[in-house]
């Protein structure tokens, strides 16, 4: 059946077909919520909250935008949402990772292994970098939480992950930017090895 | 002429580099530092393979993917239409 088909049986009040709806998109979906929550629990109970939504509001869905960007949209809220109700101690933020610089513009500290990122999987099992980069992806302030995780990691084009955020394509540049930035700092200190 | 960038320039070019958004008079501004700074050299192999690292780490097993289960849960929760 096709996917408008099924909206529209959906719209009906049909489960069955609500269900094969979120089934086309379910490795995205389920992806997003638990990068944004930061563990796997915390995932699927953001994405169990959205659903839940997605199907009360269904009925609202006009089709002006993709299916897959409606629902990803309230996926993204829910999962920012329980990710602040969760919160049950302050985490440092990431931000404590982004490059520094002297007066005259040049690295501040050129003593650490600059390349972290781009040899840090041979160093670390795939495990504790999973663990690690889920627990990353939470210290991230949110409005690059979600930037990054949409346009880096479920690779959605830009425009479309803009759509998601209500913001331009300029802004969310400039979002996943400093995301990335903060990301690749930590990663040099996962792969920590100082020269 | 090559203009002489900062670091701290560089950087923050660095997307716009890496997604060949830059004109082409900065490329090449961009390129030269590049060449002749270690730091940013090294810091921007790392910028380049970050998306995919995080990616790559933080995807869901296919196995663990299908939300039937999760779905018919929060159908459960649902109150009845009227």
């Amino acid at each position: 059946m096709s996917e408008r088909a099924l909206i529209r049986r959906a719209q009906a009040g049909d489960a069955v077909a609500f269900t094969d709806l979120v089934c086309l998109h379910q490795r995205g979906l389920l992806a997003l919520a638990i990068r944004l929550t930061g563990n796997d629990a915390d995932g699927e109970e953001a994405l169990q909250d959205a659903l839940i939504i997605a199907f009360r509001r269904l009925s609202t869905f006009r089709g002006e935008a993709r299916f897959s960007t409606w629902l990803y949209r309230i996926t993204v809220n829910a999962a920012l949402a329980r990710r602040k109700r969760a919160r049950r101690r302050a985490m440092p933020s990431l931000e404590e990772f982004l490059p520094q610089f002297n007066a005259a513009g040049r690295h501040k500290r050129i003593d650490v292994d600059l390349t972290g990122a781009a040899t840090i999987e041979g160093r670390v099992s795939r495990r504790e970098l999973r663990a690690r980069l889920l627990a990353a992806l939470a210290r991230l302030p949110e409005r690059y939480r979600a930037a990054v995780v949409l346009s880096d990691l479920q690779e959605l084009p830009s425009r479309e992950a803009a759509a998601i955020l209500g913001i331009d394509a300029a802004a969310l540049r400039q979002r996943v930017h400093r995301a990335r930035l903060m990301l690749r700092g930590y990663l040099d200190t996962v792969a920590g090895r100082p020269r | 002429m090559i203009r002489t960038l900062t670091c701290r320039q560089v950087i923050a070019a660095l997307m716009d580099y890496v997604d060949d958004r830059l004109a082409a008079s900065t490329r090449r501004d961009v390129e030269h530092h590049l060449k002749t700074c270690g730091p940013c050299r090294d810091f921007a192999q790392g910028y380049r393979a970050t998306p995919g690292v995080v990616r790559r780490a933080t995807g869901v097993p296919r196995a663990a993917s299908s939300l039937r289960p999760l779905c018919a849960r929060a159908l459960k929760r649902q109150p009845p239409r009227s």
